[in-house]
């Protein structure tokens, strides 16, 4: 496959939108979105450029329509991207981290431990990447889900770093967050 | 929105029903070859033929529906290059009426399709796609190289349900190797060659309506009648209506050979013009030279045809007069522009 070819094939994939079908050919439009996704893994065809954005958005719109699993796809492609910037923007990839790992838990999914230990990573090297409130959510849901695996001392130990960093922990529901803030933006 | 930018929406909508056959991974990793054959069956399927169609534009015809090989051909190519696949028009002349189909380049390989006979030539052994040359020397090799995509339903299929080894369908307007055996000449638009058309006329014999004026039964246009002149073994002539340097990428010249004459006899080719085209404000030129038989020579400019809708139609007529110094003559056309002829003829005059 040519870079052209991809890329055009990705842009076409990715001007489709939910918006942008009526809501019996939603499911036909997911398809070639997810090929788009598929294709936006492709670094070697398809540039920063235009994945970060596609992804941004695929998220979004993902989340809002409640397809958990293509939402954490995209997170984990765009992560991807991300990390492996000349500058990554290292509150942003907490954030990612956080909101992929809140995505797979709402959405009953596998995999939210490697995300939430990557958040805490990043949170030990600068404490302010998260914002506390997000800290304790994210020290709760991690420390939970240590516990329902029996990992107690580790779940204790996330608690306490949580607690000594100051955060206070919460029963609130855990909700996810905006993909990015608006200032967090890469391009 | 203008209507460029209604066609441009219109062929996104087009590419994007394409893509819906091929699977995420496909879409994805796949190679072009699956979305070209998904491109070509697409057309295929969508587009009834319709005899004598003409469209000015690949979109025309898949908004409408229906075409011919020229009109599908164009299709394929905007659709595909929508999908960001570049080719060239191809085209066979002779064993059948005068065929378009498209050559595809992808990174890796050359593939021909043709739309109109619902066909992409592939090398079985290898999978991979054939270019125009290389089905070709398959034919004379009778050797399998052809998937012949299913009739049935009207979207879009990727290469695996869309296309058989074999003409299942038990179709019989199209036979490979038939298209491309007896082949008067083949060729790519754009390519620089020249396509030589050999026209065979006695003294007094016409070729093609001179007296066209308006549209009648069989021939709706100046040039049908020409268009579907047949040689002696009762072959299609194909082509004698083209001339020059085609929008398509075309290059077209003609060969007379006139029989039956006299030593020192005077006689002419009179060629009638529907339409002629300069290329970059240049007048439109014809170039007639007597390659043996005599070393006569006529150039001819003819004005730009921009006739309006309501004006008769009065086609340009050009004499070119020789002599022979035998009982043949062989005349050479070099033309520079876009013509379109409705009649050739060898008069006395």
């Amino acid at each position: 496959m040519s870079p052209e070819s991809a890329t055009r094939r990705f842009h076409l994939l990715a001007s489709l939108s939910g918006s942008a079908y009526d809501h019996a050919k939603l499911a036909e439009a997911e398809h070639l979105r997810s090929a788009a996704l598929l294709l936006a893994e492709r670094r070697d065809l398809i540039p920063d450029s235009d994945a970060i954005p596609f992804l941004r958005a695929m998220i979004k719109d993902a989340r809002t329509t409640g397809m958990s699993a293509l939402a954490a796809q995209a997170f984990h492609t765009l992560i991807a991207r991300v990390e492996s910037l000349d500058e990554p923007d290292i509150d942003w990839l907490a954030q990612m981290n956080f909101s992929l790992a809140m995505t797979l838990t709402t959405g009953g999914l596998p995999g939210a431990e490697t995300p939430m230990a990557r958040a805490i990573e990043i949170l030990k090297a600068k404490p302010d990447a998260l914002g506390d409130d997000l800290v304790a959510r994210l020290a709760n849901a991690y420390s939970d889900l240590l516990s329902s695996e029996g990992r107690d001392a580790e779940a204790e130990e996330v608690l306490v770093w949580s607690l000594n960093r100051g955060s206070v922990k919460s029963d609130a529901d855990v909700e996810v967050v905006p993909v990015a803030p608006a200032e967090a933006d890469v391009q | 929105m203008t209507d460029e930018d209604e066609q441009t929406s219109a062929m996104r909508d087009h590419a994007i029903r394409v893509l819906h056959a091929l699977s995420c991974d496909k879409l994805a990793f796949g190679d072009d070859l699956e979305l070209v054959a998904a491109a070509n069956a697409y057309v295929h399927r969508r587009v009834r033929r319709v005899h004598q169609s003409v469209a000015d534009s690949g979109i025309e015809v898949l908004e409408r529906e229906e075409g011919v090989c020229g009109g599908m051909v164009l299709a394929t190519r905007d659709l595909l290059n929508e999908l960001g696949l570049q080719g060239q028009l191809a085209y066979a002349l002779g064993g059948d009426v005068a065929h378009s189909m498209f050559e595809v380049q992808t990174e890796s390989e050359t593939i021909l399709v043709d739309p109109y006979h619902g066909l992409i030539f592939v090398d079985h052994e290898t999978g991979r796609g054939l270019g125009l040359d290389d089905a070709v020397a398959a034919a004379s090799a009778a050797r399998p190289s052809v998937l012949f995509v299913r009739r049935q339903g009207s979207e879009a299929l990727d290469l695996a349900e869309a296309y058989a080894r074999a003409d299942e369908d038990s179709r019989v307007d199209f036979a490979f190797p038939r298209n491309f055996i007896d082949l008067d000449g083949y060729g790519l638009a754009g390519s620089g060659f020249a396509e030589v058309i050999e026209v065979h006329l006695s003294l007094g014999g016409v070729l093609g309506a001179p007296d066209w004026r308006e549209p009648r039964e069989g021939e709706p246009y100046p040039y049908s009648a020409l268009a579907h002149e047949r040689k002696a073994d009762g072959s299609h002539l194909s082509w004698a209506y083209i001339l020059g340097s085609t929008a398509n990428g075309y290059n077209v010249q003609h060969v007379y050979r006139i029989a039956g004459l006299t030593p020192g006899q005077s006689f002419a080719i009179r060629t009638s013009f529907a339409n002629a085209y300069g290329k970059e404000g240049e007048l439109p030129v014809v170039s007639y030279r007597q390659l043996s038989g005599g070393g006569g020579k006529h150039n001819a400019k003819l004005e730009h045809t921009n006739r309006r809708a309501d004006e008769a139609f009065v086609p340009q007529v050009i004499e070119a007069r020789f002599v022979s110094e035998t009982d043949s003559s062989l005349i050479v056309t070099y033309a520079r522009g876009d013509f379109v002829l409705i009649a050739i003829e060898a008069i006395a005059p």
